[in-house]
Formats: structure tokens, C-alpha cells, sequence
């Protein structure tokens, strides 16, 4: 009787323990998501000693130390195969060009009064120029490009100069151009959609930060502005002597990190499989010339310190009460510079990117609508179900997407994912419209802790980690809905 | 489940050992003392973001703000005093130049003529017999008692203060102390800015001369002489420190209004040149002082928790290294009555070479004692003392600032058995990295600080100066007891 008693308490206990652990995580996220919590890390990252966080910037490094400080409190371990928190992104400053000749024929092209240039070096080049259409890969295999400079139409022969398509078909078609052995792209840039003059300010203008390539210098990439030359014309029939010389750029190896933490999975089958939690670390720092006297430091309280501290939160959470799936936390670099730090990732993943099941990136613009969380992408996966639950656990509406003509999708970290076709989404805090309200924050000065809604972010902030919860356990991994865009690489990736 | 906390309270070491744990230590450290934080100095931006750190900390663990230190901090009034670039004095017949037989130890850009008049070593009685007001003060550097470098500083600068209360133009010393070669004494007072608190009211200058040359001065008390100083190029800056300060409050209605102050400073030395054949350049200052920074979060995070009867105020001090300006300033500007303050628990180390012991540098002169034998029990270390009384740490670190005021003040720190090349390896050096640290070690010195100020905050009798102690005298003043 007395053994049959102790052994009923002892299961018991056992029992509750189970029970603490596994059935209340709404309880738990909220006792462990405290505002005094939340409050601390938001204080700190967006503080102004921060700078904004600029990619390359002393302060961006310390906000690394941070959240590897935090990975390490919680107990989180370096991904398989590093030795520690942080994934080396060798980045790149490119100063633009000072000065450059194009000459075609008889006709000579300036730098910046007809031309551009988005890759290259500085460069004494003279050799044969022919045509190549659109430059799909069929004309580059025609017009016999080795060794020569190609000059193509910008876009593609069914969306024509439409602007959009044009910005998409240049990167492919400058790498078709390459393989094919041509020594540069010369693309003729007819788009009434964008005045010349903006073109030039913002390529020719600014340094840009890409990830550093390895290898032989870049060949050149131009864009020449459309207009009465003869030698356009003459091209079209045949090739035609020309040079390039270009002068003045200079490029700066920014080294740089992304901060990638580890919680194995518990279950023994679903641990090989992979949840991706990610949110850019950067910002974009101070601001140039700025009037004597006026706040100058871009504080990135809501872009994206917000993120950083869903994605701290949820390693909180999870290190407590670790889900059967294994979850990487990537805090990612250069966002703010073309979503650099994912983009290295994606190509240089830490596990298999067929092992990762899912990306749920946190990031976001701001936010004007406190009765919902925005989650871009949301009903474009089976993530759906698991998302309306966990943002009704804490009063929020799960919303889509409000301004689909933004690209918002393609604008955060999560779509260097996506390409690779791992479902990817990005929670956002509630976005009802890109009005004047989000605007005011959006990548100004104001964007600061003290102009946070508190009451709100706490709901937010458990909605994320819950959601994630629910995905890193659900035993069903997400994936794109039938006839999603990306579900034709997705199918290539995982072999399915 | 409601039973744990009790339980906890009764048990101190095992919550302890729970909440305190090595990873979070490392963590902490690895952040505070990484290159990217060069080395915390003050005027540093990377201090700055060092406070920030504590602070969130504190509000993380929703530790209350005190008056006076609105999010979490004091603001502590620096002065940056960047030496002149030119001087010279003609007393008489003789004449002084600049770094060659003159420095300036203080003051500001000044062209004056008038009186000189010699005072002997200046001592109070002599000054009180002399009029000098009006007139530049002549003395000796020093006291006739002083006789090593630490006593001819202290007269000399107390003697400079005596002299500004008289309304003395200022005081020009002859430096007579031969152990001085003037030449490092110019390098020192005449080479890098150097740090202060804002000083209050005027500023008089004062100079050392070297003697060496000097005929025409007889050095006759009251004797007079025309004259005149030049001084320019000097310059002081006011520079905003922070000290960080939480408060948890007690639980006891009586003891909590009685406050145990922990301290550690956070600042550290900054950058340097490079070490020979590396491009190590940085300071970390892991143990000098991101140790004892790290017990004050460690600290904080228990005592958040498991709050004592008495009331903590956790202060992480600024500019201790440029001459424990941020606990100085506390101690001037209390944030709550200084008589209030029971205990003040200071959390500085050197290094340490002995893993067997945590060090009390204060050993012996309080009635802290009995308690701190309590308090290692559980984590197995020894406790050891002051192992070289002769290098003075006690009165080298921000304890002092208090016990000078009179308030009970132990240091605690890693152990350290005796000051040799081990501690020198890494004591302002490139070397001290958080790569170099055993934190396994560390780990148990925590948790045996945190239980020692656990056990102090909750001990019915509060600790005093042993009798005799130098420090008992401002103790009996400052809480009027007999």
C-alpha cells in the first residue's frame, strides 16, 4: 500500500514536471518575456552611443558582442563545424568611379553624362564591341562575344524597358554575358520610368557594400544612356572597334559578421532539420551633413532592434525549453546595404540549406496598426495555421501584407531564402499602410526607444517567440503553398 | 512551488549556485573586456556604451533608480587638464624655464607680477604667521616629515589648499627631494592630459622649481622678493562621467534604511603603443576591472531575486584609474545620507595567482570579518588577507573614498598570495585578456562574493572599524558613536 502510494506521488511528480514543461507554453513565453527585459535590450542596441549601427562601424561590432553575449548567457551552442558566435562576411566598400571614357565607332560616351558603371575596375580596354540584342543566352552564343565587350538592349525581349524588368534581368544577364567569355556588358538604358540624372546620383554617387567575390577582377558592367549615336545604330549591323577607360575607384575590405547561435532539437528523428531564425543586426548609421545641432544618429530602435530582440527572446525561450526541431539564430550584417549578410549565408549556409526547413525573419519598418502583428509571406505558406494561433495566444491579428507594390517580401532578409526555395517570411510589427505615421520613423532620427509602444511591443514580442514554438515543434515542417513562385527551387532543393 | 523562494532564503549558497553561473560570467567578461571596448577609458566612448551595459543590466533585473541618478546614472563631473605648453618664473635675480627647472602642477594661463614671499616648508602654523595673501607663496616641496614621494604629494597638495584658503596667489615649491630626477618629473606632470574632478572655486596656480642653481635666494622665512609668472597654453575641459547606480530596496522595515554599498569601478587605462612584435595595443583590463564590474552584475542578479533586509545600492564607479575620481565623487555628492551607508563592499583586483582563496584586502580591520569567514564556507575557497601591506592596495582603490569618510569599507578580489611576475604578467597590460582568465575559478569567487554580500546586508549587527583602525575616527564621527 505505502509503495503503491509513494510510486502514485512519484508519478506524479514526474507528471507535473512533464506537464510544466510541455503544456503551457503560453504561460512560459509570458512569464519569460519580461517588459523590463525587452526594455534593456531595445535601450541598449538603439542607444545613441550605438551610431545607428552602421555595417563596418565599431559600434556594429559591439552590437555583435552583444548578442553573442546573450547566446552565451542562454547557454546557446556555435553551429556545427564553427568554433564560435560569429560567421566571417567578407564585405566590400566601392568607391565609384571618378572619371571613364566609352567610345563606340566614332563616338565618344562620358562617365556619368552617358554612362554608368556597376562593376568593374579601373581599366584601359580596347578591342572589338558587337551586339547581342537582349542578351538572352541564345544572341550572346550568336554574336560570338568571346573576348569582346557586348553591347545588349536593357530588359528583356518580352517585358521591353520597363523599368522593373530591367533592374531584375540585369545581374543574370551580365553573368550569362561573362560565361559566354565576353569581356563586359554594355546595356543601352532606355526607361522614360527614371530620368537619367537619378540614375547617375544614386550608382555613380555613393559607395556601395556588396560581399567581396574572390578571384580575377570584375569585368565591367555599364549602362550607357540611349540616344542619337550613330555608332548604336551601326552596331546593330555588325562589330565596331572601341575602348573603355575607367579611373578613380577604389575598393575597402569591410570584414564583417553575422552571429549565429545553436539549440539542438530533442527529437531524435526531427533534430536533423533545421528552423532559421534571423534578424539584421545593422542599421544605417549617422547621418552625413547633417545641421549643427540636430540629432544626426539614425538609432534603428524599430529596424531593426526590435527584431534582434524577438530573435533574443526567442533564444531565451527555447534554451529553456528546447523544441524537437534544432534552431539556428543568425543575427545578420549589411541588411540595410542589400540584405548582405543573408545573401552570404544563403551561399554559404552553416548547415545544408536542404536541412532547413524554414526561415521566420523579424524585421520590420515601424509600426501604426497595435492591434496586429504583419507577417509578409504569411499566407504564401502551411506556416499560416501555426501563426494566426500564436499571435491570437497574445490579442493580435495576424496580417498580410498591405502594400504588396512595396516588394516588402523581396526587401528583408528572408527572400535570400526564399530563392534558395526554403519557405521564408518576415514578422513585422502591425503595418496597416506605408503612411505618414511610419514614415516619420522609417529611417529617421526619430526612430528611438522612447518613442516605443511598450504595452504593444510585449505582445509582439511574445506572439514571435511563440510562433516559433509552434513551428520548431509542429510535426509537419511549413512548406510553400501549391503554385507559390518559389516552389519550383524549393522542389529542387529538398529533392521532392 | 511557493516554498523554493524560502527555502532559498534559508539557503542562500544553493540558490546562489543556481542563479550564479560560469557561462553567464564569461559572457559578461568577454563583452566588457573585448578589443572592441578599448580598453573602457575615461572620456571614451566605449566607457560609455560599458555604463550602458551595466545599466540595462540593472533594469533588465528591475533594480529601482535612486534620485539624483535618473536612468541609473550619476552624472560625476570630470575635468580634463591638458598641461601648459609654456612658463616661466624670474623671482628676484633668478630665473626658471620651463621644463628645464619649472613645472606647472596646476592652474591656469596666468601673467602676474607682485610679491614672492618665502614660508619655509609652509606648514599651517608658518602660514598662519606670514601674511601671504595677495602674494605667490615660496616654499619647500613637501613637509619636513615627508620623506618618500606618496607624503611629499599629499603635503604638498594639502599645503596648496591651505595657501588658497589664505588667499595666496599661488605656490611655487622648490623641489628639494633628490630621489626626483626632474627631467621624468617634467615627462609626467608636463607630457598627457590628465584627470580630475571639476575643481571648485578658483584656481591659483602651483609649480615646482628645481633648486639646483639657485644663489640669490636666501631661503630666510618672511624674506620678499618682486617677481613675476607666465603661464600658457593650459587648458581644463569639463567631461560628463557616469557613475551606474541601482538600488534594491530591503525587505526588513527597520534595516532598510541602511544601505550596503558594492562597488567596482568599470573604467580601465585605454589604448597604448603596441607590444613588441604584436599589434596588440588595447588594454582589455579583464581582471582590472571587469571582474569586479562582473560581481556587481552577478550581485545584482541575486539580490533581484532574493533581496536582503538592509537596503543595496549597487554602484559600478567611473575613473577609478585616473585616481578614483567616480567613488571620490559618490562619497562628496552620497545619493543618500552618507551616514545611511553601513558597508560599503569594493570588488577590485590587481590579477590573482591563488585558486585557493578569495583575498580581503581589508582582513582584520573590520568587523565585516566574522562574516566573510561565514560567507566562503559553502564554495570551498580560503580567505586570505592583505599578502603586502607595503604596496598600500588598500588605500589605492575605491574602498577609500569611503573609509576616509569614515564608513566600514572592505575590498574584496581574487585571491592574491603575494604581488610577483604572474600578477605583473597581466597588471596593465596587453596581456589581460579574457582568454587568459580560469573561470572555473572565477565561477567560485563569484558565488562566494555574491553570499558574502548577501550574508553582510542580512547580518542583525552592522560592521564597524576594529578598534584602533585609522579609519575608526571618521567612523565615530560620521555615525556619532562613542
Amino acid at each position: 500500500m505505502k509503495l503503491k502510494n509513494n510510486l502514485l506521488y512519484f508519478l506524479l511528480l514526474i507528471g507535473t514536471v512533464v506537464y510544466a514543461q510541455k503544456s503551457n507554453p503560453v504561460a512560459d513565453v509570458t512569464r519569460l518575456v519580461t517588459p523590463s527585459e525587452v526594455e534593456a535590450h531595445l535601450t541598449f542596441l538603439a542607444a545613441d552611443e550605438m551610431r545607428g549601427r552602421d555595417t563596418g562601424s565599431p559600434e556594429f561590432e559591439i552590437a555583435a558582442n552583444y548578442v553573442a553575449a546573450q547566446y552565451k548567457i542562454f547557454g546557446l551552442k556555435p553551429a556545427p563545424g564553427m568554433n564560435s558566435y560569429f560567421q566571417p562576411v567578407p564585405l566590400q566598400n566601392a568607391h565609384p568611379a571618378t572619371g571613364g571614357e566609352f567610345t563606340l565607332g566614332g563616338d565618344v560616351f562620358k562617365y556619368k553624362d552617358q554612362f554608368i558603371l556597376f562593376e568593374g575596375e579601373n581599366m584601359n580596354w580596347k578591342g572589338e564591341v558587337v551586339f547581342a540584342g537582349y542578351g538572352s543566352p541564345e544572341e550572346l552564343e550568336s554574336a560570338n562575344v568571346k573576348g569582346k565587350l557586348v553591347v545588349t538592349l536593357a530588359g528583356t525581349k518580352d517585358a521591353g524597358g520597363n523599368a522593373m524588368a530591367i533592374f531584375t534581368a540585369a545581374g543574370g544577364k551580365y553573368n550569362d554575358a561573362i560565361k559566354a567569355g565576353a569581356a563586359g556588358l554594355v546595356e543601352i538604358f532606355a526607361s522614360p520610368q527614371i530620368p537619367w540624372p537619378a540614375l547617375v546620383n544614386y550608382f555613380a554617387g555613393n559607395v556601395t557594400t556588396k560581399v567581396k567575390k574572390g578571384g580575377d577582377n570584375p569585368a565591367p558592367h555599364l549602362w550607357l544612356k540611349d540616344g542619337e549615336f550613330e555608332s548604336l545604330k551601326k552596331i546593330k549591323n555588325g562589330a565596331l572597334s572601341g575602348s573603355l577607360a575607367v579611373e578613380g575607384i577604389k575598393k575597402i575590405d569591410v570584414p564583417s559578421r553575422n552571429v549565429i547561435g545553436m539549440i539542438e532539437g530533442t527529437d531524435p528523428k526531427l533534430k536533423g532539420e533545421y528552423l532559421i531564425v534571423s534578424a539584421h543586426l545593422d542599421h544605417v548609421g549617422v547621418q552625413k551633413n547633417a545641421q549643427p545641432g540636430k540629432d544626426s544618429i539614425f538609432n534603428g530602435a524599430r529596424d531593426n532592434a526590435i527584431g534582434v530582440v524577438g530573435l533574443i527572446s526567442t533564444a531565451k525561450y527555447l534554451a529553456q525549453y528546447p523544441p524537437k526541431r534544432s534552431v539556428l539564430f543568425i543575427a545578420l550584417t549589411g541588411e540595410e546595404k542589400g540584405l548582405l549578410g543573408s545573401q552570404y549565408y544563403a551561399n554559404n549556409p552553416v548547415v545544408p540549406l536542404n536541412k532547413t526547413v524554414f526561415n521566420f525573419n523579424c524585421d520590420g519598418a515601424g509600426y501604426n496598426d497595435v492591434t496586429m502583428a504583419t507577417i509578409i509571406g504569411m499566407e504564401r505558406t502551411t506556416a499560416e495555421a501555426d501563426l494566426a494561433k500564436a499571435c491570437q495566444a497574445f490579442g493580435l491579428k495576424a496580417a498580410v501584407d498591405p502594400v504588396p507594390e512595396q516588394n516588402l517580401f523581396e526587401r528583408s532578409d528572408n527572400y535570400n531564402f526564399a530563392v534558395k526555395g526554403v519557405p521564408a517570411i518576415t514578422f513585422a510589427p502591425g503595418t496597416k499602410a506605408f503612411d505618414a505615421d511610419l514614415m516619420k520613423y522609417y529611417h529617421q532620427p526619430a526612430d528611438e526607444v522612447n518613442s516605443l509602444d511598450f504595452d504593444y511591443l510585449i505582445k509582439y514580442f511574445r506572439a514571435y517567440v511563440y510562433a516559433n514554438v509552434l513551428l520548431a515543434n509542429n510535426p509537419a515542417a511549413p512548406v510553400w503553398k501549391a503554385g507559390d513562385k518559389f516552389e519550383v527551387e524549393a522542389k529542387k532543393l529538398y529533392g521532392k | 512551488m511557493a516554498c523554493i523562494p524560502l527555502w532559498g532564503q534559508k539557503n542562500p549558497a544553493a540558490e546562489i549556485t543556481k542563479i550564479i553561473t560560469q557561462q553567464e560570467a564569461e559572457a559578461h567578461i568577454t563583452f566588457l573586456a573585448a578589443d572592441e571596448m578599448r580598453g573602457r577609458d575615461t572620456g571614451s566612448p566605449e566607457l560609455k556604451i560599458a555604463g550602458n551595459y551595466i545599466a540595462n543590466y540593472f533594469r533588465q533585473h528591475g533594480l529601482k533608480t535612486v534620485p539624483g541618478a535618473e536612468q541609473y546614472f550619476q552624472p560625476v563631473e570630470l575635468e580634463r587638464f591638458s598641461p601648459a605648453t609654456d612658463a616661466t618664473a624670474a623671482i628676484g635675480d633668478e630665473k626658471f624655464l620651463f621644463k628645464e627647472s619649472l613645472v606647472v602642477i596646476d592652474g591656469v594661463d596666468i601673467l602676474w607680477q607682485g610679491e614672492f614671499v618665502y614660508v619655509g616648508y609652509g606648514s599651517t602654523d608658518e602660514l598662519d604667521k606670514i601674511d601671504i595673501k595677495g602674494k605667490m607663496v615660496l616654499a619647500l616641496a613637501g613637509s619636513k616629515e615627508a620623506d618618500n614621494v606618496n607624503k611629499i604629494f599629499s603635503a604638498s597638495s594639502a599645503k596648496y589648499d591651505a595657501v588658497k584658503a589664505r588667499g595666496g596667489a599661488g605656490l611655487v615649491e622648490f623641489l628639494t627631494f633628490s630621489q626626483f630626477p626632474f627631467p621624468a618629473l617634467a615627462n609626467f606632470f608636463m607630457g598627457a592630459p590628465r584627470w580630475g574632478l571639476k575643481s571648485a572655486g578658483s584656481t591659483i596656480p602651483h609649480v615646482w622649481l628645481k633648486p639646483a642653481d639657485v644663489k640669490k635666494i636666501s631661503f630666510k622665512e618672511g624674506e620678499q622678493y618682486a617677481g613675476k609668472l607666465e603661464i600658457t597654453g593650459l587648458k581644463r575641459e569639463l567631461v560628463e562621467g557616469r557613475n551606474v547606480v541601482g538600488l534594491i530596496e530591503g525587505t526588513d522595515p527597520k534595516l532598510k534604511e541602511e544601505y550596503v554599498i558594492v562597488t567596482a569601478h568599470y573604467d580601465h587605462v585605454g589604448v597604448g603603443k603596441p607590444v613588441a612584435g604584436s599589434q596588440d595595443s588595447i588594454f582589455n583590463g579583464a581582471r582590472d576591472n571587469a571582474v569586479g564590474t562582473v560581481a556587481l552584475l552577478q550581485t545584482a542578479k541575486y539580490l533581484s531575486q532574493y533581496p536582503a533586509k538592509r537596503s543595496v545600492l549597487l554602484v559600478a564607479v567611473t575613473s577609478e584609474e585616473k585616481g578614483l575620481l567616480g567613488s571620490r565623487w559618490y562619497a562628496d555628492h552620497p545619493l543618500v545620507p552618507l551616514e545611511k551607508h553601513v558597508l560599503n563592499i569594493n570588488c577590485d583586483g590587481v590579477g590573482y595567482n591563488d585558486k585557493s582563496i578569495i583575498t580581503s584586502i581589508s582582513l582584520g580591520r573590520t568587523t565585516a570579518d566574522d562574516v566573510l569567514k561565514k560567507a566562503i564556507k559553502p564554495f570551498g575557497l580560503g580567505l586570505g588577507g592583505d599578502p603586502d601591506p607595503k604596496e598600500g592596495f588598500y588605500d589605492r582603490s575605491d574602498q577609500v573614498s569611503f573609509a576616509s569618510k569614515g564608513v566600514p569599507a572592505i575590498k574584496l578580489q581574487p585571491g592574491l598570495s603575494k604581488m610577483d611576475d604572474e600578477i605583473r604578467k597581466y597588471y596593465h597590460r596587453q596581456a589581460d585578456e579574457v582568454t587568459t582568465l580560469d573561470f572555473e575559478y572565477l565561477t567560485k569567487f563569484y558565488r562566494t562574493f555574491v553570499h558574502a554580500v548577501t550574508l553582510l546586508a542580512n547580518e542583525p549587527t552592522r560592521p564597524f572599524w576594529v578598534k584602533g583602525d585609522k579609519y575608526e575616527a571618521p567612523g565615530k564621527k560620521l555615525y556619532n558613536r562613542n
